[in-house]
């Protein structure tokens, strides 16, 4: 690790900083949690990001989606890496712009110990869990399930449901039903995946 | 029958051949539905056609949307 990088991490315990710096965690989405989580993970300096979305940015995902007006038409896989590279380049990001299937989610993500799971639609999000615990026997999921409307924040809440899958979120707000998505409901569950994930790979929580 | 739910002892007082019966029991769309049936993933496209029996254990996690 050279100076500069050095002095990025310089608020961060050394024995942390070189874990995440050797981690690889697969995101599962690039929007509204996967834009944050991928954020908040590059910013701890975790070492390989494997993001996976087909979208393009639209202006529908600004009120809730770390993107810019500049970025409205470009894939959200090179934009967020775009946005990662300009405040840590040390990261190295591979963007994958395909659509997430039970099928291929298990190469697509094959080389990570974790997946954060940041899809949209509840059938979507049903297929790759199911997926992914099959394909890939050894991999942790950190899912959500419940980030809609404007209810309380402290309802969304993280808990280990299976030996290797988590669930944030309040279960039960649905985005189908009309009450919208906020980015500040929005970020708590995102925010509450991203420590999951940084807690599972500094070995606080199994 | 008996059946393990979610960690818990559940009577489902009729026989449930499968586990989209089972789903239907417990009123979960199947479409929304990750299932794993004694430790084995239960691929979503199978559920109708994955036997169940008596004293299985079964988790169930339903997904609402929004991301």
């Amino acid at each position: 690790m050279n100076d500069f990088e050095a002095r990025i991490f310089a608020r961060q315990p050394a024995v942390v900083t070189e874990i995440l710096k050797k981690s690889c965690v697969g995101i599962a989405g690039a929007g509204g949690l996967g834009s944050v989580i991928a954020e908040n993970l590059a910013r701890a300096g975790v070492g390989r990001l494997i993001i996976a979305d087909y979208d393009i940015v639209e202006h529908s995902n600004l009120n809730r989606q770390r993107y810019s007006l500049a970025q409205l038409g470009r894939p959200k896989v090179y934009a967020l890496a775009d946005n990662i590279m300009a405040f840590n380049p040390f990261v190295t990001v591979v963007p994958l712009q395909e659509r997430i299937t039970f099928e291929n989610c298990g190469s697509l993500f094959r080389e990570c110990a974790i997946i954060a799971e940041c899809l949209d639609s509840a059938t979507e999000k049903a297929h790759l869990v199911s997926g992914l615990l099959k394909k890939l026997p050894q991999a942790i999921i950190v899912a959500a399930s419940g980030i809609a409307g404007i209810g309380d924040g402290d309802a969304i809440t993280g808990r280990r449901v299976l030996d290797r899958l988590y669930v944030v979120g309040d279960l039960t707000s649905d985005a189908d039903d009309g009450s919208g998505l906020f980015a500040s409901r929005v970020g708590i569950a995102a925010a509450k995946q991203s420590h999951i994930v940084m807690r599972l790979l500094a070995g606080e929580i199994l | 029958m008996k059946l393990q739910v979610n960690g818990q002892e559940r009577e489902c007082g009729q026989e449930l051949k499968n586990v989209g019966q089972v789903l239907d029991f417990f009123g979960v769309p199947w479409v929304r539905a990750a299932v794993e049936l004694n430790d084995d993933v239960v691929d979503p496209d199978m559920f109708d056609k994955t036997p169940v029996r008596d004293g299985d254990k079964i988790e169930i996690v339903s997904f609402v949307g929004g991301g």
